[in-house]
């Protein structure tokens, strides 16, 4: 038997405008949606959970508010009515679940949700129930605390695993959302309720025996035993309150700390940043200084090579008057030394006599030099000229500061950079910093602290009141027995019950130990069953459970695992939750949110072959990357029972569309 | 002719106030200085403004060319100045600073890479 | 195949060790009157089911004159 969805109809509930329904798996287990991101998989979970539990859940797992649930689109239209209807059976009772939610006063828009009146109706085999009584029918059917393991969002799945793997508080929420899956809550019941009963029949003992003289001393010590327990029980409660409370202080400064513990390091970071910046302004004013100073001269090197270019043309007419006055010097001496000769037929230079047969010779050179004398042109004023020109040109030297001006302008221009990059960082480390009050943050981990240690000797005193507890109930228990020495046929009948509580509380406590015990072994055996078909890791032996459900992989020599990919995780998870279904009291129902998003094709494969197995009703809410329908689902195919697409027309709306079987697509 | 040399020397309005920015953005530390690099900028690259132009004299040539070697310069560079080398300097000044304001706007002024190319084109 | 471990049967095997005194069916009632309540906020009908239960079984032992401590 167990439980099946059966219909599930939304009116204006999140991005589906208007009404919107889809029915689930009845001939066969699996109904698929089909749907992108972010259109509407994960509204189509929270509107079940809503309807049973009237909460909805963020994509950070927080509750959302009624205002945000509304369709958006309906809500500026004036329709600010919402509602979902689940049907479902459960053992073969059919139920019919509505929430819905309207304005109190319809004429005006709501803004908060205290504007709206929430109505609640459960229909059982078409009778409808009491008000009061629906929530709790709900959660006899499917309490709430375990829906987080049929109403699952696979991306949630790797956490899963590391939660169960701590021991802190969300991992015991969730041992005991396990075994209340698997019926351990009833024999703890079972035992508060004979304790209960035991301590009202040893009264009615005691009450008894005070009518016999010799009973009167055990039924008063009775009686002290037991004022001094209710005492100890009294005090135990409260400092349990008081350790509850301060447990919850220290959750919440935990989560204020964790979120700061960044800060110190930021600001360390911050003063280095700001010293850099320092730094770089300071050589930045000091070149910026230089080159000004610099700039006064740099106007000879800018210059120097219009100079340059003049001088070389300055120089080579000077040198050409040079070479000619040059030139006419030696000519006039060559000139006279042969006149000399012609003259005195003597070579001025060394003094000969010349014989006349070489005068003609000497005339003709004598002819040659003139003429060329006669074409040499020196004009001594250019000389001059040029020679002054030079000399005033050459006034300008180069200062070589250019050269300078030069080296700091790139490197001023690679400051500027830094500075730029510099400045971005500490804006954004600012940008972190100024949401935090530092001396706050100082105060809040003193009292971490002091509330840490306050807990320890709280849990010290706890342990102790227990046991004083304890010692006290055995006392109790002894001085039963001695009243129960009196006889007598109502004294026997009374002490026959009070056995029976004190040997059923016992035979109790000890199926608890043994059922958990077995139940872990079960869902342990059971995972490692799902693990193996699943993975595509063929050294992998098995799973190994923890106290805390959770699980470890088991390699090939026998020892744990340590790392694991993504993917592992993901099946590691879905063995448990297969495990949990086939060992719950009842059957339930399972609707799940991208379960492949992490997995490669053999793994989801052989999920997709696991899943129409894991319950009698499967569903899934998978995006177009997750599987591909012509491929992935040739396999299971006869197990598809619906189909449906979201569509997503607009930003603010989605439709279901059904979708035709997979043989005629 | 008889027209005697400036004793003063100036720019445009527009061409001063440019410069008196750059003054302003710590390009020079005085205007003295930016008026000598835009005569030698000018030279440089081959730039004179028109006679024509209305200036605003702000600089004493004794300020400018404390040991006249500008003076000497502009004459053998500029032969057809005709003894008024500060006349010409005032026009080299206009010419160049007008320039260097221009990639001073556009966040283009770079000493380096000026000279490089008067470097690379003379 | 394998059973699913059962909180009933785990309590009637444990009472077979040393625990005879408690009638079988005294064991089945409490267990069934629990489980049917579990999970539900309230249960103020449970306790009172096992006041009845225990008197059922009391009553029975009165008439069929048993004594302490027999086994059953």
């Amino acid at each position: 038997m167990g439980m099946r969805f059966k219909e599930l109809e939304m009116h204006n509930f999140g991005p589906y405008l208007g009404t919107q329904s889809l029915s689930f798996g009845i001939k066969r287990p699996l109904m698929l949606v089909h749907g992108p991101n972010m259109t509407g998989k994960t509204s189509l979970l929270n509107a079940i959970r809503w309807a049973l539990y009237g909460h909805a859940l963020n994509r950070f797992g927080k509750p959302m508010t009624l205002m945000h649930l509304i369709n958006s689109e309906a809500y500026e239209s004036r329709d600010w009515i919402m509602s979902v209807e689940v049907s479902f059976e459960v053992d073969g009772i059919q139920y019919n679940l509505e929430r819905r939610i309207q304005p109190k006063d319809s004429s005006i828009p709501p803004r908060v949700d205290n504007d709206f009146e929430v109505k609640l109706f459960l229909r059982r085999d078409g009778r409808h129930l009491d008000a009061g009584e629906v929530q709790t029918e709900i959660n006899r059917i499917l309490p709430e605390q375990t829906s987080r393991f049929f109403l699952f969002d696979g991306e949630l799945l790797n956490e899963y695993e590391t939660l169960l793997a701590t021991a802190d508080k969300q991992a015991t929420l969730i041992k005991e959302s396990i075994e209340h899956i698997l019926g351990v809550p009833a024999l703890m019941n079972a035992i508060a309720d004979l304790m209960t009963h035991l301590r009202d029949a040893a009264r009615r003992q005691q009450n008894l025996a005070k009518q016999d003289h010799k009973a009167q001393i055990y039924a008063a010590e009775a009686a002290r035993i037991e004022s001094e327990i209710a005492t100890q029980e009294k005090d135990l409660a409260e400092l349990r309150v008081h350790h509850e409370g301060l447990e919850r202080r220290q959750n919440d400064l935990d989560d204020t700390l964790q979120a700061v513990a960044g800060i110190e390091a930021d600001v360390i970071r911050l003063q280095d940043l700001e010293n850099q910046v320092r730094g770089l302004r300071d050589e930045q004013q000091r070149l910026r200084q230089e080159n000004r100073d610099k700039l006064t001269d740099a106007w000879r090197d800018i210059i120097q090579p219009k100079i340059q270019r003049h001088l070389a043309i300055l120089e080579e007419e000077s040198n050409k008057q040079i070479n000619t006055l040059q030139r006419v010097g030696q000519l006039q001496t060559e000139l006279r030394n042969i006149e000399h000769l012609l003259t005195l037929g003597v070579c001025p230079v060394c003094g000969q006599r010349q014989t006349e047969s070489s005068f003609p010779g000497y005339q003709t050179r004598k002819n040659e030099l003139e003429d060329e004398f006669a074409g040499l042109e020196f004009d001594q004023q250019r000389l001059t000229q040029a020679s002054e020109s030079i000399r005033k040109l050459r006034e300008v030297k180069p200062s070589y500061a250019i050269e300078t001006v030069t080296n700091n302008e790139k490197r001023l221009l690679r400051i500027g950079v830094d500075l730029a990059d510099l400045e971005w960082k500490i804006d954004e480390i600012n940008d972190r910093l100024k949401s935090h009050d530092r001396s706050e943050i100082a105060r809040n981990r003193r009292t971490y602290i002091e509330v840490t240690k306050e807990l320890g000797i709280l849990e010290k005193a706890i342990t102790e009141k227990k046991r004083v507890i304890d010692g006290l109930q055995d006392q109790a228990s002894r001085n039963r027995a001695n009243i129960s020495a009196v006889s007598g046929p109502e004294m026997q009948r009374l002490n026959r019950e009070v056995q029976l509580c004190e040997d059923l509380t016992s035979l109790f406590a000890r199926a608890i130990v043994r059922l958990r015990d077995d139940l872990r072994k079960s869902v342990e055996q059971d995972a490692t069953d799902i693990f193996l078909r699943l993975t595509t890791d063929k050294s992998y032996k098995g799973l190994r459970i923890n106290e805390h459900y959770g699980l470890t992989i088991i390699g090939a020599d026998d020892r744990e695992v340590e790392v694991r990919s993504a993917g592992a995780e993901q099946v590691v998870a879905l063995s448990l939750i297969g495990a949990l279904n086939r060992n719950a009291i009842r059957q339930g129902p399972i609707i799940m949110d991208t379960p492949f998003g992490r997995l490669d094709p053999k793994h989801r494969e052989n999920i997709l072959k696991f899943i129409p197995t894991m319950a009698e009703q499967v569903t899934l809410l998978v995006h177009g990357g997750e599987i591909d329908r012509s491929r992935d689902l040739e396999g299971i195919k006869d197990q598809i029972d619906k189909e449906y697409e979201i569509n997503h027309p607009s930003s603010r709306r989605s439709e279901l569309v059904t979708v035709g079987a997979l043989d005629t697509v | 002719m008889a027209i005697e040399d400036n004793v003063t020397v100036g720019l445009t309005e527009e061409t001063h106030a440019m410069l008196q920015k750059m003054k302003a953005d710590g390009i020079f530390n005085e205007m003295q200085d930016g008026f000598r690099f835009g005569i030698a900028f000018a030279i440089a690259r081959g730039l004179i403004a028109p006679d024509s132009l209305k200036l605003r004299t702000f600089l004493n040539v004794g300020s400018l060319d404390k040991d006249g070697s500008l003076r000497n310069l502009i004459t053998e560079l500029y032969p057809k100045a005709s003894g008024r080398p500060y006349s010409i300097a005032e026009r080299l000044a206009e010419a160049g600073l007008a320039e260097l304001g221009r990639l001073h706007e556009n966040d283009q002024l770079r000493f380096g890479e000026i000279y490089k190319a008067i470097v690379e084109t003379t | 195949m394998r059973e699913t471990p059962n909180a009933l049967k785990i309590l009637l095997e444990e009472r077979e060790r040393g625990l005879q005194s408690i009638p079988a069916e005294l064991v089945k009632t409490i267990y069934q009157i629990e489980v049917r309540v579990q999970f539900d906020e309230m249960r103020p009908e449970a306790p009172q089911k096992i006041r009845q239960a225990l008197k059922i079984v009391l009553d029975k032992e009165a008439l069929e004159g048993a004594s302490n401590g027999n086994a059953f």
